[in-house]
């Protein structure tokens, strides 16, 4: 009996106890979506894209997502910022076909089944793809995004930076984990 | 002595657990260098790499989709399997929150939600590998001891879904749905060599090839060996000189040897499985020879699995599914010194197929077809010498059923999930069962669900169909068993950490089949006659901290009853608690795995009572100690606490309770290159 209710009331109190802590005035983390729109803007700072890239000097950096779009929010909020030279622009409801519009295109997990394609469809166009999905790196996306420790890291593929053209500047490359692949 | 032990180390885990929870919580003091108000743009790089992210849950797909199912789940992962020193399917199912175990020391059985019948072969639950359904056709049993089909080292997770399932699943989902889902060969990456050596003579041997090629090529090759000589053991109910003073030896034997292949390339997986097991039947079962070795079980089946994804540019995925399987049975049983064979032969193919998409934004429709073909399900039972046949039953059956699930978000934080599927079997007509849950999540991190379902046991061939001339009569009339379950269930996310849930049920079980005497012919046989009713409630707060340390606490309470006698049901337990906690000793390298699980008592078949009981399990596991080396080396029922099983039926077992294992241990060596 006396175990019994020695393993139950561990419980109990492990219950009672452990909030008080969680909720102890702390405030809430910043979610991981939060977290990748301050990255991607850090990377449309620097990374560099061919002139011609641009159709003029004022051109913004269009940021769009295909996929599930919870990274959205956090984009609406880097919009109009300054990179220097270039302001960030987002773009809602990209597609396949107006994919090409995007200087940054960040692919969701959804994505998945449909990466060749879209890679397909962004070759040759100077498109920074970004993912958040193990593998995506190798399989031919530029920067890919994974957690270490609850940490946000991020991994390059140099060849699919090479083929976009896009230059990236060594702060990234110091703090990335290069990944080889397509 | 060993109960005093036992309080000692109950106390030392609650005042671990008490200092633990709150002292390595404040981890999120150090995010106070960037506090949230701040704008994350403007932070230099290696800040923002020093920023931790909150609300995992919500980052992984998957986590994030145990939010939105609509039941309790929990999952298991292969890194916990290893920790724990799992040994089998029923290792880890045992430390599963509200789950027991029974063992009569032929078949491991599975008890949910108060409700464990031995003998029943575990046929009201649904056992999957990687979605392909495993219960066979001859007796619907789901296997999870050493007989399961799929190697324990094999496993990558386990997802237990609670609740009826027959809305998406069809028969057998009743109590429970259980997803192993097997490792890839990336997970491998390279060849695995492992060994290990246990108590009673046990010895287990396995190979294993996994990989993946640049072009998405995965393959994965497995096999496993193990041999156990088994307990000496003592049976009261046999204490005289004419049985070896109630002694066995040589006959709680244990072998099997198991292959797994999987290949996957582009949206197709190609999988096949084969197992074989041998055990002895120490406990004399069905009146047979006491103390015979060759009184023995073996259950051997195998499968062949295709699958096929693939998701459409416009926003809809397909799956697609072709099997095909076998199980074999045979059960030697000595009467006066002859064998009397039982076999069992079971064969069946069939399809599924599968589409899911995304409709006006707000439904997420899942609509779905199954076939399945049970070409063969014949029975055999005879005398080997001099040859007489007592049974000779061949039969065949066909399932179809349709299904449809369509995910409704009412409001952003407001979905209704309602399924319903039809099933129709050519051996006893058709069956509807719906599933209605609404998912509220008033804050993030803060989940209500409000679940309502149905589900159905079929009546398996042997329920249906064996008939000998002197002890068994057929009933071809059988029904299905009907459950309907009402649930309430509130999970919270605290951060990353811990995760905390709370849920009650209720359910009501209709046309329960049951072993009967025929007044007719005083032989026995199966009817749909009782009624039974549960009320329960469980709680578990699990938690996950920088360092390494995990652990769960869960405790579950159920009441059960049969409905017209209003008496409680046999081997149902009304108290469950557990305890799992990893502990790494040294960072990523060294880790103690401790179990603690205590088991209410239970009432037994003739009405006596088989105490509650508290088994403690230690295992130590290393890892990267030494290069390419895994190696653990565990205590199983660390206290020696004695105790017993509920014995299954008076056919089947003298016994109304059946010792259990006493402290045991286990060494595992594995080598990966």
């Amino acid at each position: 009996m006396l175990p019994r209710l020695l393993t139950i009331s561990t419980f109990l109190l492990a219950m009672a106890y452990s909030p008080g802590s969680i909720y102890g005035g702390e405030k809430p983390k910043p979610t991981d979506y939060e977290v990748k729109a301050a990255y991607i803007y850090n990377f449309a700072k620097f990374i560099d894209w061919p002139q011609s890239r641009f159709p003029d000097r004022n051109a913004n950096i269009d940021v769009c997502v295909l996929g599930n779009d919870q990274l959205g929010q956090y984009l609406a909020k880097i919009e109009g910022k300054s990179t220097g030279d270039r302001r960030i622009g987002f773009k809602r409801n990209t597609s396949l076909e107006t994919l090409r519009e995007c200087e940054i295109l960040f692919i969701d997990n959804s994505q998945m089944g449909k990466l060749d394609k879209i890679l397909e469809a962004a070759n040759g166009s100077s498109i920074l793809t970004v993912g958040d999905t193990k593998g995506f790196a190798q399989r031919g996306v530029t920067i890919n995004f994974y957690l270490e420790n609850n940490k946000m890291r991020f991994e390059i593929n140099l060849q699919a930076a090479n083929r976009a053209g896009l230059k990236i500047r060594s702060n990234l490359l110091n703090i990335a984990k290069i990944v080889t692949g397509p | 002595m060993n109960r005093i032990l036992h309080k000692i180390f109950l106390q030392f885990c609650c005042v671990l657990m008490l200092t633990l929870l709150p002292h390595i919580a404040p981890a999120g003091a150090e995010y106070e260098k960037a506090a949230p108000d701040r704008d994350l743009t403007e932070l230099p790089l290696e800040e923002l790499m020093e920023i931790e992210v909150a609300t995992v849950y919500s980052a992984s797909k998957f986590e994030q989709k145990l939010t939105e199912a609509p039941s309790s789940v929990s999952i298991i992962t292969s890194d916990e399997i290893k920790m724990y020193g799992h040994r089998t399917l029923a290792d880890i199912l045992r430390s599963v929150r509200g789950f027991f175990i029974t063992y009569d020391r032929n078949y491991a059985y599975l008890g949910v939600r108060g409700f464990g019948r031995q003998g029943d072969y575990n046929s009201r639950i649904l056992l999957l590998v990687d979605g392909h359904r495993t219960n066979d056709n001859l007796y619907d049993s789901a296997l999870i001891g050493t007989e399961s089909i799929v190697d324990v080292d094999m496993i990558d997770r386990v997802e237990v879904v609670r609740g009826p399932g027959s809305s998406l699943y069809g028969g057998n989902a009743f109590f429970a749905v259980i997803n192993v889902i097997t490792k890839r060969g990336e997970d491998i990456g390279g060849t695995e060599l492992s060994g290990e050596a246990g108590s009673f003579d046990s010895y287990k041997g396995r190979f294993t090839y996994g990989n993946s090629s640049k072009n998405g090529l995965q393959a994965l090759v497995s096999g496993s060996i193990y041999d156990s000589r088994g307990q000496r053991l003592f049976f009261p109910e046999f204490a005289d000189q004419a049985h070896n003073n109630g002694v066995t030896d040589h006959t709680d034997f244990d072998r099997f040897h198991n292959v797994l292949a999987k290949f996957s390339y582009g949206g197709f997986v190609l999988e096949g499985a084969y197992s074989s097991r041998t055990k002895g039947i120490p406990t004399a079962s069905y009146d047979t020879d006491f103390n015979d070795s060759r009184n023995s079980t073996v259950d051997e089946g195998w499968f062949i699995d295709l699958k096929y994804e693939r998701n459409l540019d416009i926003g809809v995925d397909l799956m697609g599914r072709l099997f095909y399987d076998s199980c074999e049975f045979e059960g030697n049983y000595v009467y006066g010194g002859m064998v009397q064979k039982d076999l069992g032969h079971g064969r069946w193919w069939g399809g599924e197929t599968q589409v899911s998409t995304t409709l006006l934004d707000r439904n997420k429709i899942i609509a779905g077809l199954e076939y399945r073909d049970n070409y063969r399900q014949d029975q055999f039972s005879f005398n080997v010498t001099p040859y007489e046949p007592i049974v000779n039953d061949r039969r065949s059956s066909r399932v179809w059923a349709v299904y449809l699930q369509d995910e409704f978000s009412i409001l952003k934080n407001l979905v209704l999930n309602a399924g319903m599927r039809y099933d129709n079997y050519s051996n006893f007509g058709s069956t509807i069962n719906p599933r209605l849950a609404l998912i509220y999540t008033p804050l993030e991190g803060t989940v209500f669900k409000i679940l309502y379902g149905t589900a159905f046991r079929p009546p398996n061939v042997f329920e249906q169909y064996y008939q000998d001339s002197t002890t068994q009569l057929a009933n071809p009339a059988l029904s299905p068993e009907k459950i309907r379950t009402y649930e309430l269930i509130y999970e919270q996310y605290f951060g990353k950490k811990y995760r905390g849930t709370a849920s009650g049920f209720y359910y009501t079980i209709d046309d329960l089949i049951v072993s009967t005497t025929d007044p007719a012919t005083s032989m026995d046989t199966y009817r749909n006659l009782n009624r039974a009713e549960a009320i329960g409630g469980e709680v578990e707060l699990e938690g996950k901290w920088d360092n390494g340390l995990t652990g769960r606490v869960s405790y579950s309470y159920q009441d059960t009853w049969d409905s017209s006698t209003g008496q409680p049901l046999v081997n149902s337990p009304h108290n469950l608690a557990k305890i799992n906690l990893t502990i790494p000793l040294i960072k990523d390298k060294v880790f103690v795995g401790l179990e603690e699980q205590f088991t209410g008592r239970r009432k037994t078949r003739d009405g006596n009572h088989a105490k509650a009981f508290f088994v403690t399990n230690l295992t130590l596991f290393s890892q990267n100690l030494l290069e390419k080396l895994e190696l653990s080396a565990s205590i199983y029922n660390l206290f020696d606490y004695r105790y017993g099983d509920p014995g299954g039926s008076i056919r089947e077992h003298v016994q109304d309770m059946i010792q259990q294992d006493g402290r045991t241990f286990r060494v595992k060596l594995t080598y990966r290159f």
